[in-house]
């Protein structure tokens, strides 16, 4: 189907993105399956997008796109992809595979695309940075001036690398670039919106010091609008522009719209020093239990002595016993609802008070956030409910447990 | 009085060598006794010869002319547009054919493959492999038997997050797929329903393509008994697998992923939920997706062998196709919630 026979589309303002060809890596993701659907919805665009694995690609294809087959890791497909486009919209990033892949798609493939760039002479490079790049930084008003610092995981560092280098290109060697970093982007399709449903539905969230550190979060559609802007905003070119909504929200607030849309209250307050604890704790054990299980090894005869030893007896070990089979579980232990303890960096996320300032974005990329919590909540709402992430109002009679013989083979 | 021997294995050419082939028919026709893939067809040799040397296979050829001497029978699971084509080539030869779901892109092209089944005098099948499913054969004959009274209204609901091995965009293309998820999904949950409940007399159908292929799809239908209905499905939402029919007496609901049903009585307080086996042979619970193959070309073979037509046959195929086209005809836009204007200021 062409594009002249879109008899869907509403009727939009001429844009300057009209009939320009523009690369999006990372299409099959959230925000570039959102920037895509706006591109051609309300800019007329003829967009192309690099496309790594078909499978994902279900969202994108119901427009009129050019799926090109690549990978951002193989230089001459970037180069390919990129040929006679006036704006690339860089959204790829390495989330799956190993570390390596992870980094081959961070590092490398940013590498690729500012040379594509270069070398086809595209106009503007607009990349999807993070507001992660500051670290764990300090509290109070941020702006773009702030220093990056390295923090705990790969997707912070992968985004810090990634920015370093084509800001250091556009330094240097004049790469049209802009970058755009925003906090927590939530809305449909997104992790920040699927994993909190999930998680408050399996077990109790934990929100650090009671969830009053800064959430940061911007509604996706906010978050595109912005990169649109950067696609076509004069005088911008190697800026960095925070991105986030124009309201102070709290982790308390922002769990607390999941817990409304599913009628659960399933968040509980832990102290950090607790949460860091755990969470050393959950790092070390694999090693302790590593070492007992190689002392046993040697010395089936230390057996009794280990289970008495100090080791055994610290709370963070307490469930290894039972799950070697070497202890009963305590009664208890296995709770229904278990609590999903934060990582180390969903930690630091909890106690900072960091707030980006978005003067910058609004000065000179008119950026205007249109969605507060509530609304941008609304629509997050109103995907979940479509998408049957929430539980029905009048649940299915149907069983979607184990069959009665399948739970007997359990047994 | 001497018992007869068994027939030999009815010798199959798979024309396709994609992810259905390998995940599907060729580990199907490993255990069948009825069937024998010897020999594979691909435009892409290497990926052909990579499956041959896999499932032991001695033939490998680029185009079907080069297999028909030495096949009985014919498996085609091609991209969409490549079903009609390939089709009426072997069925114009006298192969008996086996075409993957949907049948062809549109009815034009399934009269063409029909035609070609009368001048060969040979037979064609559809793929429909899920009424192969021990659920949707016992929905039948509880329909059938009409203890359930008649239906009234029905609900199918079929989707995932789309995770089909691609190698290429050839499904997300209209000229080559024939349409998205409708196209895809749709044609085994139309004809279990056409199967179960008779024509359709009425529709409106609603997706969210915007000059692509869709990934949501939501019909409304009437059959010709007066049960109204509606068909969703996704290729980005988990959805419920199953189809619901709320009949006079009972509501059934009938799983499209398990071999089970779920029964409740009217007016009884009581429901059933189980799992459906065959009265042959011992409770083997589950039935995976290969075992739904093999049953598929077990039925498909041994009808060839004896002669008999197999079901289903072309005309089922060419009915769901024309059901979809019909959809597609009558197709709006399904506005999604999230997708409007945003705040014309901020709250």
């Amino acid at each position: 189907m062409t594009r002249s026979s879109i008899s869907s589309l509403p009727s939009a303002p001429r844009s300057a993105l009209a009939d320009q060809t523009v690369l999006v890596t990372g299409g099959t993701g959230f925000i570039g399956g959102r920037l895509i659907e706006k591109l051609v919805l309300e800019h007329g665009a003829r967009v192309r997008v690099l496309v790594r694995d078909f499978s994902r690609a279900s969202r994108i294809a119901r427009f009129p796109v050019e799926m090109v087959a690549g990978s951002i890791t193989r230089p001459d497909t970037v180069q390919a992809a990129a040929r006679g486009c006036s704006v690339v919209f860089h959204c790829a990033y390495g989330n799956r595979g190993t570390e390596a892949e992870q980094w081959a798609v961070h590092i490398n493939g940013t590498e690729h695309v500012a040379t594509a760039v270069q070398n086809e002479g595209v106009a503007r490079l607009v990349h999807v940075s993070s507001l992660a790049v500051y670290g764990k930084t300090r509290d109070g008003i941020i702006d773009e001036t702030e220093p990056r610092m390295k923090w705990h995981d790969s997707y912070s560092e992968g985004k810090r690398q990634a920015e370093r280098i084509l800001l250091a290109r556009a330094k240097r060697q004049g790469l049209p670039v802009v970058v755009i970093q925003p906090g927590i982007v939530y809305g449909p399709h997104s992790g920040w919106t699927t994993q909190p449903l999930e998680w408050l539905q399996q077990g109790q969230v934990v929100l650090v010091d009671g969830g009053g550190g800064a959430c940061n979060c911007v509604y996706v559609d906010d978050l595109v609008e912005a990169l649109l802007q950067a696609a076509t905003a004069e005088r911008v070119l190697g800026e960095t522009f925070l991105i986030s909504s124009d309201e102070a929200v709290t982790w308390r607030d922002f769990f607390g719209c999941y817990e409304r849309m599913l009628g659960l209250d399933s968040t509980l307050s832990i102290s950090a020093r607790d949460c860091y604890r755990h969470d050393w704790r959950a790092r070390m054990t694999p090693r302790l239990v590593e070492q007992i299980a190689r002392k046993i090894r040697t010395h089936p005869r230390l057996l009794p002595a280990l289970l008495n030893s100090r080791p055994f007896r610290l709370p963070g070990l307490r469930s290894v016993g039972p799950r070697l089979g070497l202890t009963p579980a305590a009664p208890g232990a296995i709770s229904e609802k278990p609590i999903q303890w934060p990582n180390r960096t969903q930690i630091d996320l909890g106690v900072m008070q960091t707030r980006p300032s978005i003067d910058k974005a609004k000065s000179m990329l008119d950026y205007q956030p249109r969605f507060d919590l509530a609304t941008g909540m609304a629509r997050t709402r109103a995907w979940a409910e479509w998408a049957n992430l929430l539980p029905p109002a009048n649940p299915p009679w149907t069983s979607s447990g184990p069959l009665p013989e399948e739970a007997m083979a359990r047994r | 009085m001497k018992p007869t021997p068994p027939l030999p294995p009815v010798r199959i050419g798979m024309v396709g060598c994609g992810a259905i082939a390998e995940h599907g028919y060729l580990p199907a026709a490993d255990g069948s006794s009825a069937a024998s893939i010897v020999a594979l067809v691909d435009r892409d040799p290497e990926r052909a010869a990579k499956l041959a040397r896999r499932a032991g296979i001695g033939r490998v050829a680029t185009s079907v002319a080069d297999v028909v001497g030495h096949i009985d029978a014919a498996i085609v699971a091609t991209p969409n547009h490549l079903h009609a084509p390939l089709a009426v080539e072997l069925l114009a030869q006298g192969v008996p054919v086996l075409v993957e779901k949907p049948m062809a892109l549109n009815t034009a092209e399934c009269q063409t493959m029909l035609e070609a089944v009368r001048a060969g005098r040979t037979s064609l099948t559809s793929g429909f492999v899920c009424r192969f499913s021990r659920s949707a054969r016992m929905a039948k004959s509880l329909l059938q038997s009409g203890i359930l009274g008649p239906v009234r209204s029905f609900r199918a609901e079929n989707g995932c997050e789309f995770a089909w091995p691609l190698s290429s965009d050839y499904l997300f293309r209209r000229e080559t797929a024939g349409g998205g998820v409708l196209m895809d999904l749709g044609p085994h949950v139309l004809d279990l329903l056409l199967w179960w409940l008779g024509p359709v007399d009425g529709l409106s159908h609603f997706d969210d393509s915007f000059g692509g292929v869709e990934a949501e799809s939501l019909t409304h239908l009437q059959v010709g008994t007066g049960a109204r209905g509606t068909v969703r499905l996704s290729r980005t939402c988990r959805l419920q697998q199953s189809i619901v029919l709320e009949c006079q007496h009972a509501d059934l609901s009938v799983s499209l992923d398990r071999p089970a049903l779920y029964l409740r009585l009217k007016d009884s307080g009581l429901h059933l939920a189980g799992a459906v086996e065959e009265i042959s042979t011992s409770p083997i619970g589950s039935q995976s997706f290969v075992d739904l193959f093999r049953c598929q070309l077990d039925h498909w073979t041994t009808a060839l062998a004896h002669g008999l037509e197999p079901a289903p046959n072309g005309e089922d195929g060419l009915r769901v196709v024309a059901l979809i086209e019909q959809c597609y005809a009558k197709r709006q836009p399904w506005c999604l919630p999230w997708h409007q204007k945003p705040p014309s200021s901020h709250p």
